[in-house]
């Protein structure tokens, strides 16, 4: 399994023409990705006209966004890549429906949930990963103790381990608003809900994030938040 | 002022910022006079604050620099295969309205095809002349034998027994039971 050390990153949020883009990007495609007056639709334009770089530079400004809300609802890095990987193979097959006048990374995370959902969805079923397997990476304890305390680690291997009992379409709702700080209004199109809908999950999926906390705290000891 | 049942149906949504600022005034209002929601909403927030703690994998630009590379395998590979031709060639929307413009001319068409010919059975019958001087048409039967006459030729009158048998070759009557003539006598008998 891939391990990754783990650090709370600052998430882009969503529409941001220009997130942490990845390092070593050919000079034209990191050009085209960092200009702001060049919008995703643009972009998407410019690919459906032939062009190659436009295209390069839609997956240099999403692939990390892609990649981490991947991550928060399969848990694990190999699946996350995979998924980040078919989402933007699915992207480029269906660019010609895109609407032009829509949000474009509305219509992009859909696919991306919309993968990852299924990922998740096919590993429960097939129930052949243990529990640990399905955890992310961390990193060991001679890395933990020079970068973070062992008992926020506990916390974080306790978070996957409640996010891990949630149904598929609650801990959806809670990794693109509790994780990635989307609003209700950007997660119902994302999901195909209406707004009450997407609203009524996300109290339903709070609900039972806190009462499988409890649980799991009263059975495995969580750490507790000094009050 | 909100009692304790309305105010711990919104806490889930207060604790995450998620209500409209009149509400979330009415709820913070409720919860600095009532501890036992104030128990709630701290207990549901707890576990809340370590969700948003969660932190993402923190890989360096190696790792983005390869999935980028692998993204873009991936789609090139895809864009070179059949069915991303022909995706792509669906894909476009003049395409799909000159499909569309099609079955539309091939509607028109067919409703403006000319009306088909009646079924032989709601056709009239076909006159066909008969030569009534012509011997009777015998019909070999394996059973008793019968006749057939065009109608009109009835040489002895109205044959009380017999039909009338329409067909596309003309109206005939059927005449019953001329003889029997029974099994063939050099046959032996069973």
């Amino acid at each position: 399994m891939t391990r990754l050390p783990l650090e709370r990153a600052a998430v882009s949020a969503p529409g941001d023409v220009c997130p942490d883009l990845p390092a070593g990007l050919p000079a034209a495609i990191a050009e085209l990705a960092a200009a702001p007056h060049i919008s995703d639709a643009e972009l998407v334009r410019r690919t459906l006209a032939g062009q190659q770089d436009p295209f390069a530079a839609l997956v240099a400004r999403y692939q990390k966004r892609a990649f981490w809300i991947a991550f928060h609802v399969v848990g694990r890095v190999e699946d996350a890549r995979d998924v980040t990987q078919e989402a933007f193979v699915r992207l480029f097959r269906s660019l010609a429906r895109y609407d032009l006048r829509r949000a474009f990374y509305t219509w992009f995370y859909r696919i991306v949930m919309n993968l990852a959902i299924d990922q998740l969805r096919k590993r429960r079923s097939s129930r052949t990963a243990p529990l640990d397997d399905v955890l992310p990476g961390l990193p060991d304890e001679r890395e933990a103790a020079g970068s973070a305390p062992l008992e926020r680690i506990e916390e974080h291997q306790l978070v996957w381990r409640v996010l891990e009992r949630l149904d598929a379409r609650f801990r959806a709702v809670l990794v693109l608003r509790d994780i990635h700080g989307l609003s209700c209004r950007e997660i119902a199109p994302i999901l195909r809900l209406t707004h009450a809908t997407a609203r009524w999950r996300l109290h339903r999926g709070r609900q039972m994030f806190r009462d499988q906390w409890e649980r799991l705290a009263h059975d495995g000891g969580a750490p507790t938040e000094g009050r | 002022m909100s009692s304790c049942r309305t105010v711990r149906e919104a806490l889930p949504l207060f604790v995450g910022g998620d209500l409209d600022p009149d509400r979330a005034a009415a709820v913070g209002s409720h919860l600095r006079d009532c501890p036992g929601c104030r128990r709630e909403a701290v207990a549901l927030q707890q576990p809340l604050r370590r969700l948003r703690r969660l932190p993402v994998p923190v890989a360096g630009d190696a790792f983005f620099a390869e999935l980028q590379g692998a993204i873009l395998d991936r789609v090139e590979a895809a864009a070179g295969s059949p069915a991303s031709r022909w995706a792509g060639a669906l894909g476009g929307r003049r395409t799909w309205m000159a499909l569309a413009g099609l079955l539309a001319a091939t509607a028109g068409l067919w409703a403006l095809r000319p009306a088909a010919a009646p079924s032989v059975l709601q056709r009239a019958p076909i006159t066909i002349p008969v030569d009534h001087r012509q011997p009777p048409l015998v019909v070999p039967h394996a059973g008793p034998r019968v006749e057939l006459q065009p109608l009109g030729a009835e040489p002895d009158g109205p044959d009380p027994g017999g039909s009338v048998a329409p067909g596309m070759m003309g109206r005939w009557r059927l005449r019953t039971l001329v003889d029997e003539e029974g099994p063939r006598p050099d046959l032996p008998p069973r």
